[in-house]
């Protein structure tokens, strides 16, 4: 769960941003999508990464545009961040001591009554190992499973994009952000990058602990809705107790303006930063349709200079840590 | 998983007890599609049409029903119960420092230097036992420490019960809370309170969302017309069909772009999976959500509405063909005619 970014710290300077928001379907892949549009446009040397592992959406943004090139300079690898129990019923004597003494603290094991063996949930299991330690005649074994795959692709715009995604039901999410960040983190250190810009997953649970761990800043994308206040709140809770500085950006802020002022004065009442804002607009979901960053599809004067200025800020951040 | 597994599963709570209620998922896959919104306007639709409700609110991460409905949690109606965890607890004078636990976890949650008595970094602690299940010395003794809280709050509407669990935000076992959930409404004294629960899942594919759509009769996935929204909706599919379930979806915010007519014929080719309609954005609604008041209850007419209640209509008749052998009419003790059809 935890990165282990420190040894590297000293070397590379890499400055990693990383993107959340609590509540989903705010936009931050979107936002994601254009800030390191902006940052590549503006010629810094970045590297980007998608960490909701669960619901990878921020290749589709920078799908290039000639799909022969796209196979050719991706590489996709298989990762092992899980073990799974595997039953041997060579080795077992119908004890049912795994299933009468509660090995499992998962519910993964069941009993066959017809063929007087446990069936392993390979599902529910977590790999704790009790089954495997505490069957007398060690009828269970521990094996590494496929958890999922992390694609690296060079996108259209200067920059590569590293993007997991899990095989379903291997519960595995947070070590598989951790693995990615390691692969983001060493061809950063390769191609000398010199920010990482992190698309997170929804929620405040182990893979979003696992995006923010140790990283240098993170942007909670928010709206003006109840819920999202409520669920941006706790991002931050987080955030903020593992000291990280953050910035707020406020995405449809006139969606419900009067939530929208409500809103700013709180965090400005809690002297939280606040990046910027953008207005809702109708045309921003046919950017995700004809898969480009929301700020090159529109090309609202604007929204563009808005980006701008956040990229800007962002950059300068990188700047004030490094110096 | 096989389908032996996925039977034993499903027994578990429903051959105890025949009059357990059909259990109705909401999921999706894609965060902000609109989940919550589907889940709580189900919910006190079917309450107003006289149903006993429990909605479950299993987006334990960021539970946000309550506020959909216009409530508080520190309502004094509320009660509110923390879930805890299994965390060792060392006995020193019974441990002899051998390391054994220290080996046998997998969290590498305990730490030991040599010569010294263990300890643990609950953080890192999944709670999985298995240094008290190992050690030859009895020197573990159980104790527990609180990830979250669950709230029960009744009458949130009329007939509608309302059960939330949260996890403490800086913890990572969301699972757990979700599988007490789990728990809690297969729980006799629970479930023959209602007709009906519905699980409002968490986004994401993962192993919250897994354990919800394995506990549910009926799945049901709101999507959304962009890429993002089916990209994420196909990997919902993929897991219902590791667990072997159906599903029928929901497109909403359909007129977002012009592409929803297009995803529903798209989806709809699947198998696994059927069409029960789509809700257009709407001003009116956006107005209700705004002000936490479910837009299923306002006595205006506009057309998300309509087309919701024409949703609504379609999923009471398939809960009532498939799992409820007797139609609902209004004014009568519908538990008493609840009986699940057949034990599967």
């Amino acid at each position: 769960m935890v990165s282990g970014k420190s040894e590297s710290d000293s070397k590379s300077k890499l400055f990693t941003v990383t993107v959340i928001s609590g509540k989903g379907g705010v936009g931050k892949t979107s936002i994601t999508s254009s800030l390191a549009f902006m940052l590549a446009k503006q010629n810094h040397s970045i590297i980007v990464a998608d960490a909701d592992v669960d619901a990878a959406n921020l290749a589709i943004l920078f799908r290039p545009l000639e799909n022969n090139a796209f196979d050719q300079n991706k590489t996709v690898r298989t990762v092992q961040t899980t073990e799974k129990a595997e039953f041997l019923p060579e080795k077992c004597i119908h004890c049912k001591q795994c299933i009468d003494q509660n090995f499992c603290s998962f519910d993964a094991l069941s009993w066959d009554e017809q063929n007087k063996i446990p069936i392993v949930d390979t599902i529910a299991c977590e790999g704790c190992r009790a089954c495997h330690l505490l069957c007398p005649t060690h009828a269970f074994k521990i094996a590494s499973v496929n958890s999922g795959t992390i694609t690296s692709f060079q996108t259209d715009y200067d920059f590569p994009l590293i993007s997991g995604e899990t095989i379903l039901g291997s519960q595995t999410s947070g070590k598989m952000v951790t693995e990615l960040r390691k692969v983001a983190e060493s061809r950063a250190q390769e191609e000398k990058r010199k920010l990482l810009l992190m698309d997170g997953p929804p929620g405040i649970g182990c893979p979003v602990l696992a995006a923010v761990t140790g990283v240098d800043f993170v942007i909670l994308v928010t709206e003006p809705t109840t819920a999202a206040l409520h669920d941006v709140k706790r991002a931050i809770s987080i955030v903020s107790s593992f000291n990280i500085p953050f910035g707020i950006i406020i995405n449809k802020r006139d969606m419900n303006p009067e939530m929208y002022n409500k809103m700013t004065e709180y965090f400005n009442q809690k002297g939280w930063e606040i990046l910027g804002s953008f207005p809702l607009n109708e045309r921003w979901p046919y950017a995700i349709v004809n898969q480009q960053p929301i700020v090159k599809f529109l090309e609202d004067d604007k929204i563009s200079h808005e980006f701008e200025k956040i990229s800007q800020k962002l950059w300068q951040k990188q700047l004030d840590l490094i110096s | 998983m096989n389908e032996e597994q996925s039977d034993e599963k499903i027994s578990s709570h429903t051959s105890s007890n025949s009059s357990f209620p059909p259990i109705l998922a909401v999921t999706g896959g894609k965060g902000g599609t609109g989940k919550t919104l589907i889940a709580t306007n189900l919910a006190v639709t079917f309450s107003k049409n006289n149903f006993k409700v429990l909605l479950v609110d299993c987006d334990v991460e960021n539970p946000n029903s309550y506020i959909l409905l216009g409530k508080k949690l520190d309502d004094e109606s509320v009660e509110s119960q923390s879930i805890d965890i299994f965390v060792p607890k060392f006995n020193k004078n019974a441990c002899v420092k051998c390391g054994d636990c220290q080996k046998a976890c997998y969290r590498h949650a305990i730490l030991q230097f040599p010569d010294h008595f263990p300890s643990v970094m609950p953080h890192l602690c999944s709670g999985c036992e298995v240094c008290q299940k190992i050690c030859s010395y009895n020197a573990i003794d159980s104790s527990y420490r609180p990830i979250g809280k669950k709230y029960y709050y009744p009458q949130t509407y009329e007939g509608l019960d309302l059960l939330v669990g949260e996890l403490t935000p800086s913890e990572a076992l969301s699972a757990h809370i979700v599988e007490h959930l789990i728990d809690e409404v297969q729980k006799p004294e629970i479930y023959s309170k209602y007709d009906l629960i519905i699980f409002d899942s968490a986004p994401g594919a993962h192993c919250d969302v897994e354990k919800i759509l394995n506990a549910s009769d009926m799945v049901i996935s709101i999507t959304e017309p962009t890429p993002f929204g089916e990209h994420d909706l196909n990997r919902i599919l993929e897991l219902l069909e590791i667990i072997d379930k159906n599903s029928y979806f929901i497109i909403n915010r359909a007129n977002l772009t012009k592409e929803g007519e297009d995803l529903s014929k798209r989806l709809s080719s699947y198998e696994s999976i059927e069409y029960l309609g789509s809700v257009d954005v709407d001003k009116t609604l956006m107005e209700d959500y705004a002000l936490g008041e479910p837009f299923s209850l306002d006595p205006r007419t506009f057309p998300a509405k309509t087309q919701f209640l024409e949703i609504f209509e379609q999923i009471q008749e398939i809960l009532t063909e498939e799992f409820l052998k007797t139609k609902k009419s209004s004014n009568e003790n519908l538990k008493k005619q609840k009986i699940r059809e057949g034990d599967k």
